[in-house]
């Protein structure tokens, strides 16, 4: 059976892997925001200082946490530098760039659809990138507008693809930066929704709660699973193990493990599936374990560890041939 | 809307008299029933429909990286089909003594035995390949896919200008220009039996098919090209999709056994055919330039041992070179028994003393080329240049005369194009493309390019130039 290009198959997973990042970057600082003005009135500091958590989500951005106490401007640098910032390699415009470039590379795998609205989305945020003077309701657009063209690219991928090695790495670039992101929410927040407040901190701690579920595109789903009770044990297991969230990290590994079954169907077992059924295993059958353990934050930072450990044998196998 | 007819050169779309002339009637009307403020929507239509699908070129130079749209002129260049028949004609004769030209000079050298071309033009020129000297590539072709440059003159005959013979470009734009009038003027369509382009991939598969090595029954077909920085690199890409091949750069690639593989996410996986973007010079640091890191170490091995197919050949920029142009119309008479179909320029040969002479006396009346440039590039335009421009160049000539031919300026032909304000002559040229496989077929049309600049002759995409939808009829109009 005739394989695909190793650096086709590596630009197309990275791909998947930078639209995920663009559209979680863009998601997150629209719910910082959200929270960050939410929670002003109430504790004015922590609404500056929440806006770290992007950088412990996001490690790597070269930016260092809020200097003044001033929230506007907190929150203003933070989206400047998330949104528009070129050499911030975690910037929704340096993925939308960098994903763009992987298409590039690899158009002759893309549909038209798909490489189109790619491109108006990276032309359009490219505009902002260059314009001198942009106000923080430009960048809510921006950020908005990303969101909606990164889920329309997704759309034509999904509507237009041929159903065939280049959309299942581009499907495990996508899952795996998801489960990775999810992780790293679980290990900033967990320390803090884990510990029981005092009644009077009650509204600052389920607005958190709330936005943590929205950093990762659950709060709807949550709800719908099991209504407005935000018990923080039932959100830890909804975001690693409910088959119903797409961001949790059991369903992001079983469609990872899913691309790679199909993808290795009749060949000797290869170590990223080793890594993968091991992992997988233990999230199907430990979960009662996982979270009992005494520091869930701990436990989520390993099973990150090994999602890091499975990209780089997935990179070693497919993409250096 | 205001149309104005060229005053000087032949005008394809109005007569001397400013008639407009009747094939061209239809088309005129047509645009004559949309107002300036339908055409200008349109024509922003059409730019944001180039940049959004990301139908670009890479300039070199200073600003090395940066993508531009390869402006598109909605008026379409209409050709008969009569007109064409000559056209195709010509250069299937052309293409045919082309390649037996360089199958005789890589093997038995008739023609240079016979002096039908001094030695040392073919010898002292980089394009021919001592290396492959007793190569004979599959059923012999050597040139695959040629783009032959025409321009009209003032009697509205088609000649030829040059021939490119070595990795021709802008088919691409050929087909998009295609798709792009289909939807922003289809209108435009609905009196003209046009001639159909959009089959110009499956072509191109099926000559890279029929030249694949003996023995490989469903070759494995590869786009190689130097990568996303190549200014031709959107067309690379291009190919590659509308033929179902993999697009390669050449670290993709490892010769084992004299046999080409590429690497794939299953291992090393054979390639049988490379339809190769790059130049000669770059294709193997073993026998050409050895800091290439865009080839791939023993692929001339390979090719030479017939494991891989190598399109265009390696080697066939010799039939191309400027300094052998002059000598085409003999090379088709030797092989072929026939006179050219098609007339081409008068050519003056820097490495002849007389002519070398008659440059430099006349430099401001000619046209001036580099042999081995390409896109524009080292290339001066005598009537057009300043005193300053001249007196340099003329140094860079007297420094290497060897290097250039000149001709004179032949006046381009004129069509209608669209400023923005009316309608204006601009100067037009005409690359057909032909594809050498089980036979010769030319893609009807080509691509014509357009020097937008009012007075300008400059068609390069590169350098100010732009292009258009070109029509070949399927039949006469009554």
């Amino acid at each position: 059976m005739m394989g695909m290009l190793a650096r086709g198959a590596e630009n197309i997973y990275w791909l998947g892997r930078y639209l995920e990042r663009a559209e979680g970057v863009a998601r997150m600082l629209q719910v910082l925001e959200q929270i960050s003005l939410e929670i002003r009135g109430l504790d004015p500091e922590l609404s500056n200082r929440i806006w770290e958590d992007l950088l412990h989500i996001y490690p790597g951005s070269g930016m260092g946490a809020p200097e003044g106490n001033d929230p506007d401007q907190t929150a203003d640098a933070f989206i400047r530098e998330f949104l528009l910032s070129s050499s911030n390699t975690l910037s929704v415009a340096y993925s939308i760039r960098s994903a763009r470039e992987n298409a590039r590379v690899i158009r002759e795998y893309l549909t038209r659809e798909a490489f189109v609205l790619l491109n108006e989305c990276h032309i359009r945020l490219d505009a902002f990138t260059q314009a001198s003077e942009i106000n923080r309701m430009q960048m809510r657009d921006a950020l908005s507008f990303t969101r909606q063209e990164v889920f329309g690219i997704w759309g034509a991928i999904q509507q237009t693809f041929s159903r065939d090695e280049g959309l299942r790495f581009l499907d495990m670039g996508t899952v795996i930066e998801r489960a990775y992101r999810t992780l790293l929410l679980l290990r900033v927040k967990l320390p803090f929704i884990l510990n029981t407040p005092a009644q009077s901190d009650l509204p600052i701690y389920y607005a958190r709660i709330r936005a943590m579920l929205k950093a990762v595109a659950s709060l709807e789903n949550y709800r719908r699973s099991h209504g407005a009770d935000l018990d923080p044990m039932q959100v830890s297991r909804f975001l690693l193990f409910d088959q119903r969230a797409p961001h949790a990290v059991q369903v992001c590994l079983r469609m990872l493990k899913r691309q790679i079954d199909e993808l290795e169907y009749g060949s000797p077992m290869t170590h990223p599936s080793k890594l993968l059924g091991k992992l997988a295993a233990r999230m199907e059958f430990e979960e009662q374990e996982i979270l009992a353990s005494s520091s869930l934050e701990t436990t989520c930072s390993e099973i990150a560890e090994q999602v890091i450990e499975i990209h780089e044998a997935i990179s070693r196998l497919y993409f250096t041939v | 809307m205001e149309w104005r007819h060229a005053s000087d050169g032949f005008d394809e779309a109005f007569s001397p008299a400013g008639d407009v002339r009747s094939l061209y009637q239809a088309l005129v009307q047509s645009f004559e029933s949309l107002d300036k403020v339908e055409l200008e929507r349109r024509e922003q239509l059409q730019s944001m429909s180039l940049i959004n699908q990301g139908i670009t070129f890479t300039l070199y130079g200073e600003d090395e990286g940066v993508e531009r749209v390869f402006p598109f002129d909605f008026v379409p260049r209409i050709i008969t089909a009569g007109e064409w028949d000559t056209i195709e004609r010509g250069v299937v004769q052309r293409v045919t003594a082309l390649n037996l030209f360089l199958a005789d000079l890589y093997t038995d050298q008739h023609c240079l035995r016979e002096q039908l071309v001094p030695h040392d033009l073919v010898f002292q020129g980089d394009e021919f390949l001592r290396e492959l000297i007793g190569t004979r590539p599959r059923h012999g072709i050597f040139t695959h896919v040629v783009g032959t440059d025409l321009l009209r003159d003032d009697d509205g005959q088609f000649v030829v200008l040059e021939d490119n013979c070595r990795n021709p470009s802008g088919v691409s734009y050929v087909l998009e220009n295609r798709n792009l009038l289909f939807r922003v003027f289809p209108e435009l369509f609905n009196q003209y039996g046009v001639r159909p382009v959009e089959r110009y991939p499956q072509m191109l598969r099926e000559i890279l098919r029929f030249t694949a090595p003996r023995g490989r029954e469903n070759p494995v077909i590869a786009v190689l090209t130097p990568g996303i920085y190549n200014s031709a690199y959107f067309e690379h890409s291009f190919l590659a999709r509308e033929m179902g091949a993999p697009l390669v750069e050449g670290r993709d690639l490892i010769v084992e056994d004299d046999q080409v593989f590429m690497r794939t996410t299953r291992g090393k996986q054979r390639v049988d055919v490379l339809y190769r973007r790059i130049d000669d010079t770059w294709l193997d640091p073993v026998v050409f330039e050895d800091q290439s890191t865009l080839g791939i170490p023993g692929l001339m091995h390979a090719f030479r041992q017939g494991n891989v197919t190598i399109a265009n050949a390696p080697g066939s920029g010799v039939a191309d070179n400027k300094a052998i142009y002059p000598w085409i119309p003999d090379v088709i008479r030797f092989f072929l028994d026939e006179d050219p179909i098609l007339p081409q320029v008068r050519t003056y040969i820097g490495r002849k003393p007389d002519d070398a002479s008659y440059i430099r006396d006349h430099l401001d009346e000619l046209v001036v080329k580099l042999c081995g440039g390409a896109g524009g590039y080292g290339m001066l335009v005598g009537p057009t240049s300043t005193k300053k421009e001249l007196a340099d160049f003329l140094e860079r000539f007297d420094a290497a005369p060897w290097d250039y031919i000149a001709q004179p300026l032949v006046e381009f032909s004129h069509h209608p194009t669209w400023t923005g304000d009316g309608f204006e002559p601009r100067r037009v040229d005409l690359r057909p493309f032909a594809l050498y496989g089980d036979g010769i077929q030319v893609l009807p049309g080509g691509l014509t390019r357009v020097a937008l600049e009012a007075g300008s002759y400059v068609v390069n995409s590169s350098q100010g130039g732009g292009s258009k939808d070109t029509w070949v009829l399927v039949e006469d109009q009554p």
